[in-house]
């Protein structure tokens, strides 16, 4: 069913966190879970909730976000009315283009005004999530709140620039919002997951870029704090969010754990995107596997434990792979040792190498990469 | 608007393969699913593709609904065109009446006016029940090299078992001499792999011939071929190399699937420029736990593998618990196989369940010689504790406890 709202995908939040990984594709379409892009998470539950119309500005590097996206037909995006927007900066702004999300919302205000929809739903490209975006419009709706923010309880995450901690009363009433955020121990932390009133943010964003105002947290949500009415909305499911590289090592790892698979692999919000067409994955008779999930295309002639193995990679005969995220078509040679590495697409271990990284220090190959 | 193609594709998937007993009790052979995320027609419609053929008439009949679902617009073959594409075409009913396909050439017949709309100078026969990557342009190119009317894709067989197939007799420029089916005392070794090429002028008036006579069965192997070897058309045999299999049997089917894991068979599903397109459901990556034990397998997105797998192909979304055993085996989609139980030499149909300690099939080893068979579970079916089930059987309920069977 068609829902009263819009969705709005962030695709650069925290491109500059993960290193190599980023140098030539936005965070969007950073390649995770051995089948997926960043973006696959938010836009799918956007189109299990019935929101078909969705706008996806960009900052910087989305060549790689738009081929994956392709027309939008593998999330039934492909539409007549409604379906896919994607936003490349303009190149005439004042300022760096797209620089700010006020900047990015700024140049969003005519796809806002011309949508007909009550409600804008907005979410970031760096949070593992699958929840129901319609309950959350639901609260937001029946509590008659201006702003809704989506938190999760916790410790502030390693690299929390810029990551506003909420505060907020028993009715989860926003009474005061921090950025740079020095408490320790548990706090609300947003987790870029925002529904707006459409005409509210319309009138926001005009009037904070009449007032030369810069950024959305301070200029916005900070200094509006008594004005508007905001809640915080506490996610429900899995919600992590990725802003390194041993996050990212971390959050595949997660999906090791069959309760991580269910909640974000649910039967009734599956996660779409696009498709190879590969053939399903080959053991050969050297091969073997232990508490890793393989997708389909790979070869297996060596061994291979707690990993996550994108389309088509091949893991030599005698190769040992433990604790390693290998994406697309990457090829490990014979005999090859590799401990905490993260190698990205297409790159290529020589036979007999050994190559370790640590936990909270992954090892970084990158794209194309021979070693 | 219909623009004109040179040659269209007419594929024969109307059959029940009765052969497969169970397993297409609620599908059409060409449904039935393969090789871990395939079914059947996906190899001809993708050969289709990759040979730059892009009108295809798919002819239904027998058990339509998940093949309809499954075709739905042609996207996953990149059959969803503005002119041609792929088009699902089922028996009708006109203002004299209505028919059912009498024959695989009566199915043709019935479909002329969809073939003339794209003013066709070849039209490509095939049928839905074979696994093989072959280059039809390379085909109809030998065909209008050869100036033939018909051409008729043949692979060479061992000699003892040509008796199984049609066998075309040629003579040394290639042209067809004879056509015997199944011979008892086969002439040549090449068998026709049902893949025919026809100049369409020509073809159309032999349908209307075949049509006109009510003592033909209106079939292309009965009828049109021998019609047209005994009027002296130019008809050629086109040798094709290659890996072909008519999985019209349960046998056949089993075998078929295991051959993926043969690295000597000539199939190769992971060639960017040949690979078998499919419908995909969203599933993620393939899961092996801590304790699964995987050997010479193939093992699809959606699975969850605990146990332990060898020579066998798991289809998407199967699971295999902790401790349960699968050997030389087919699981399709969504079986589940509980903990402790044993599936070997067998085929379990969509989302069955073999509970826990249950045992599928036996090893032929085990067995007197000729009473081996390749234990066969229907879709859906239960498969109670403890309960087992023989070599050469065919579950089509459920089945709790041992002996009894419940609809």
């Amino acid at each position: 069913m068609k829902t009263n709202a819009i969705g709005l995908i962030f695709a650069s939040v925290g491109d500059g966190l993960l290193g190599g990984m980023t140098a030539e594709r936005c965070m969007a379409s950073v390649p995770f879970g051995g089948r997926y892009r960043m973006i696959d998470f938010p836009l799918s539950a956007m189109v299990h909730a019935g929101i078909v119309k969705v706008g996806i500005p960009t900052r910087s590097n989305y060549r790689s976000l738009m081929d994956h996206l392709g027309s939008g037909k593998p999330w039934d995006l492909s539409r007549k009315a409604g379906g896919i927007y994607l936003f490349p900066p303009f190149s005439n702004l004042e300022g760096s283009n797209n620089a700010t999300r006020l900047r990015a919302l700024a140049a969003l205000l005519p796809f806002l005004e011309n949508s007909r929809e009550d409600y804008v739903v907005c979410c970031d490209c760096d949070t593992v999530l699958n929840f129901d975006f319609g309950e959350l419009l639901h609260r937001h709706v029946e509590r008659g709140s201006d702003v809704t923010f989506g938190y999760t309880l916790g410790a502030l995450p390693h690299s929390a620039d810029g990551r506003m901690v909420l505060q907020l009363d028993e009715n989860e009433t926003v009474r005061d919002i921090l950025v740079q955020s020095e408490r320790p121990g548990e706090c609300a932390c947003a987790c870029g997951v925002t529904v707006w009133g459409r005409a509210m943010l319309v009138q926001t964003v005009r009037d904070a870029i009449s007032h030369n105002y810069a950024t959305v947290d301070r200029d916005v949500y900070q200094r509006q704090l008594g004005r508007l009415t905001m809640h915080g909305y506490r996610m429900p499911g899995y919600v992590r969010v990725i802003d390194s590289l041993a996050s990212y090592l971390a959050a595949n790892c997660d999906l090791l754990q069959s309760e991580v698979r269910t909640a974000l692999f649910s039967r009734e919000r599956p996660v779409f995107t696009k498709v190879r067409d590969d053939a399903p994955a080959r053991y050969l008779l050297t091969g073997e596997a232990q508490g890793s999930l393989i997708a389909d295309g790979c070869e297996i002639a060596g061994r291979v434990e707690n990993c996550v193995l994108f389309r088509g990679v091949r893991v030599g005969r005698g190769a040992v792979l433990q604790n390693c995220v290998a994406m697309q078509d990457t090829v490990i040679g014979e005999n090859a040792s590799l401990t905490c590495v993260i190698t990205d697409k297409n790159a290529e271990i020589a036979p007999g190498r050994t190559l370790a990284g640590f936990e909270a220090y992954p090892s970084y190959i990158a794209k194309g990469a021979f070693v | 608007m219909f623009y004109k193609t040179e040659c269209v594709a007419m594929l024969l998937a109307g059959g029940q393969g009765s052969r497969l007993g169970i397993l297409t009790r609620r599908v059409a052979k060409p449904a039935v699913p393969f090789g871990g995320k395939y079914r059947i027609i996906d190899f001809p419609l993708s050969n289709c593709v990759h040979s730059g053929i892009d009108t295809v008439g798919v002819l239904t009949q027998y058990q339509p609904l998940e093949l309809n679902d499954y075709l739905a617009t042609g996207a996953p073959w990149d059959l969803d065109r503005r002119g041609g594409g792929l088009h699902v075409l089922p028996p009708y009913q006109r203002g004299a009446g209505a028919d059912w396909y009498k024959g695989t050439a009566n199915a043709i017949y019935q479909n002329i006016p969809f073939i003339e709309r794209y003013r066709p100078e070849y039209v490509l026969v095939l049928s839905g029940d074979h696994i093989y990557q072959m280059d039809y342009a390379a085909m109809l190119a030998y065909h209008k090299q050869q100036q033939a009317d018909c051409t008729i894709a043949v692979l060479d067989v061992p000699l003892e078992e040509a008796g199984r197939f049609g066998i075309m007799v040629t003579r040394p420029d290639g042209s067809i001499e004879a056509f015997e089916e199944k011979p008892a005392h086969p002439r040549s070794t090449k068998a026709s792999m049902g893949v025919y090429v026809f100049t369409w002028e020509v073809l159309r008036r032999y349908l209307m011939e075949d049509e006109a006579n009510p003592a033909s069965s209106n079939d292309f192997g009965k009828n049109i071929i021998p019609t047209m070897l005994g009027d002296g058309r130019r008809m050629m045999a086109y040798s094709f190399e290659g890996y072909w299999k008519d999985v019209g049997t349960v046998e056949s089917l089993w075998e078929a699937n295991l051959d993926l894991l043969d690295p000597k068979v000539e199939l190769n599903l992971l060639d960017e420029n040949r690979r078998i397109f499919a419908r995909e459901e969203s599933l993620p990556p393939h899961f092996a736990a801590e304790c699964a034990e995987v050997q010479n397998a193939l093992v699809s997105d959606g699975c969850e593998v605990a146990g332990s797998v060898e020579y066998s192909v798991l289809s998407t979304g199967a699971v295999v618990a902790p401790g349960a055993r699968v050997a030389y085996s087919v699981i399709m989609p969504g079986a589940v196989i509980e903990p402790g139980a044993v599936v070997q030499y067998a085929i379990l149909g969509e989302n069955c369940v073999v509970e826990q300690g249950a045992v599928v099939g036996t090893p032929p080893e085990e067995l007197p010689p000729g009473t081996w068979g390749v234990a066969v579970v229907g879709e859906d079916c239960r498969i109670g504790p403890g309960v087992r089930v023989k070599a050469g059987e065919m579950v089509e309920a459920d089945r709790l406890s041992e002996g009894e069977e419940k609809q």
